[in-house]
């Protein structure tokens, strides 16, 4: 199991450019099964949940040509659907929760679709009922073998509706767009997901020669076509990286400029970070931040403590509230932070507190930060990666903390950063991969 | 008191029923408001105005009064070039035909071709032969493509003489379906 050595207290300095968009990439690549054409996807990030969907395709009989580590041409023209019953893809779609994905477009193409329970990030409950909802509404039937733990979908032909989404699902609603695309007639959902790498794939679909509209609302119409051709996509800039990199600059009193950030489809971010007291400036698509003594966190306009909490686009997304949490440990002030929509993301908090944090855990949703404002630096200890978003966090924790810090299971972070160490060293900081 | 309560009553009715036909006699029916921009149908498409190969700057308001498919491409993009004889077609089919309530059909071919060489190259290439071809060689990160929120292509907008975005991302027979309402002869 791989480990990071740390040595924290080393301010980050320098330019960093964001990997594209894993949210957004997971999609796309499932959306080239919608077409027997090549479709050249660019600006991929090269980590390992991409990679394993990537390779996922190919053991399908997808032919992969990747030109580079982020430019990948696909082409589906000739998929073996057996696969998809064999022990093989059983093993590797349910180690990848994105891997669900592949039904919208496979009962779309082919009437019929199977996938594996999926895996993914512990971290509570995950529904997957908003799938396959949709897909009966389409006029899929569906059936769960919970002995072999796969699912199965199988229609003659889907035919457009009118559905309202019992929650706006991301993965949900791109789900049911790809089986939609296709479909006889006109498809309208209400209370889609509108988050941007959602957009992206709308796009993306609409490029390919889709009938989508509404793009970016929470009311969807899909147009069905009879077939979809190929295109070429480039992904988004990951917003969660960047916003990890706003942290890690204001915890290490770095001073960092982060490239090309796609700054119009960053939704609340920059504003919730600047909530915390952290200055940054927006130059061009760029993010500056200054070198920051002192950050210190804003108050309700009569005065009560900050709350931040998360919300469905275009409300601030949930992927980063550990790295904002973190961020509060050593801002001027308090916090509360509020996790509505995942019930376990905030046990990570122990670590911190083991560390010198303060903070209070209220319960499975909410953890009260009381800022340390410096005066005392976090220390460095030996932790455990508990899942990906709660891993960078740790990592954030410990570049500002005094000493040395070890972090096990950072296969978890590799799952969402690429090749993170090697972009940190490059701004300065002291990290160092054990395998 | 039971006379002032009615006679306020009276007042309010008065008045309310003056607002709402006040409304209804200002609210003119021929009134129309000017699109916003954006890139959703029935906005106002958005400005370009960049230079040709030749170094010649064109800006796509001076195409009012003509039907125009902008079209996103770039050399390098495999699905474009293959949608091209498509477009040449539509091209072909619409330059001589008479029109109503148009002046006629263009093409507005906006590149994100990293160099010049191969963008010219592929113009020849694949015979697109009309005027309007234009590019800042900003590859993903061209303006244009920011303006109308392209990340994937080939992608297009079809816009009405009044600038209007009509139809978008039109493949095969789809230019056709939209143009041909434009026509009123074919020579």
């Amino acid at each position: 199991m791989a480990t990071f050595l740390i040595e924290g207290g080393q301010p980050l300095q320098g330019e960093i450019t964001p990997q594209g968009a894993k949210n957004e990439a997971l999609q796309v690549i499932c959306a080239v099964l919608l077409t027997p054409e090549p479709v050249t996807i660019q600006n991929i990030p090269d980590i390992v949940d991409v990679n394993k969907l990537i390779d996922l395709l190919g053991a399908m009989g997808v032919k992969i040509d990747r030109k580079d580590r982020n430019t990948c041409t696909f082409q589906a023209d000739d998929i073996d659907l057996n696969f998809l019953k064999t022990t093989d893809f059983r093993d590797k779609g349910s180690s990848l929760r994105g891997s669900i994905m592949i039904m919208g477009p496979l009962l779309a193409r082919f009437g019929k679709g199977y996938i594996p329970k999926p895996g993914g990030d512990k971290i509570g409950r995950r529904r997957l009922d908003t799938h396959f909802l949709g897909f009966e509404k389409l006029g899929a039937t569906f059936s769960y073998d919970p002995s072999e733990h796969f699912y199965r979908a199988t229609a003659d032909k889907l035919k457009g509706c009118h559905m309202l989404l019992d929650e706006a699902s991301v993965t949900g609603t791109a789900n049911i767009v790809m089986a939609a695309s296709m479909a006889q007639g006109v498809t309208s959902i209400y209370n889609a997901a509108c988050e941007p790498y959602l957009q992206q794939l709308c796009k993306m679909i609409n490029s390919m020669g889709g009938k989508i509209s509404g793009i970016g609302s929470n009311l969807l119409t899909i147009e069905g076509v009879d077939g979809l051709g190929g295109c070429n996509h480039r992904c988004l800039p990951d917003m969660i990286e960047i916003g990890s990199f706003i942290g890690m600059a204001a915890m290490t009193r770095g001073e960092l400029t982060i490239r090309d950030t796609g700054y119009d489809h960053l939704g609340q971010i920059p504003a919730v970070f600047q909530r915390l007291g952290i200055q940054l400036e927006r130059r061009g698509d760029d993010i500056y931040i200054p070198e920051q003594d002192v950050y210190e966190i804003e108050s309700f306009i009569d005065g009560s403590i900050m709350t931040i909490s998360d919300a469905p686009w275009p409300g601030f997304t949930p992927d980063l509230l550990s790295i904002v949490l973190v961020t509060a440990t050593q801002a001027r002030g308090s916090v509360l932070i509020h996790q509505k929509m995942f019930e376990s993301r905030l046990f990570f908090v122990d670590k911190l507190i083991d560390m010198g944090a303060q903070i209070i855990l209220c319960d499975p949703h909410r953890a009260t930060v009381i800022g340390l404002e410096r005066a005392t630096q976090l220390r460095g200890v030996t932790m455990t990666s508990p899942d990906i978003r709660a891993g960078v966090a740790l990592l954030i924790a410990a570049l500002s903390a005094e000493g040395q810090s070890t972090i096990h299971n950072i296969g978890q972070i590799d799952r969402g950063y690429q090749h993170i160490e090697q972009r940190l060293k490059a701004l300065g900081a002291h990290i160092e991969r054990r395998d | 008191m039971k006379l002032i309560w009615i006679a306020s009553a009276a007042l309010v009715l008065t008045t309310t029923t003056g607002f709402v036909a006040d409304r209804v006699l200002n609210s003119s029916p021929t009134e129309t408001t000017a699109p916003a921009v954006g890139t959703s149908i029935g906005d106002l498409a958005p400005e370009i105005e960049l230079e040709s190969p030749d170094g010649k700057t064109y800006k796509l308001s001076d195409l009012r009064g003509h039907v125009v498919l902008i079209d996103f491409w770039a050399s390098w993009c495999g699905p474009c070039r293959r949608e091209n004889p498509n477009v040449v077609r539509a091209y072909k089919k619409y330059q001589n035909a008479k029109f109503k309530d148009a002046k006629g059909f263009e093409v507005f071919s906006v590149s994100l071709d990293r160099t010049k060489d191969r963008w010219v190259q592929a113009i020849k290439q694949d015979k697109l032969e009309w005027e309007y071809h234009v590019s800042d060689l900003g590859h993903w990160n061209s303006q244009p493509a920011a303006d109308y929120g392209v990340n994937s292509i080939p992608m297009s907008f079809l816009i009405d003489p009044d600038g209007v975005i009509i139809a978008k991302g039109l493949r095969g027979f789809e230019i056709d379906k939209n143009v041909d309402p434009f026509v009123k002869a074919f020579k």
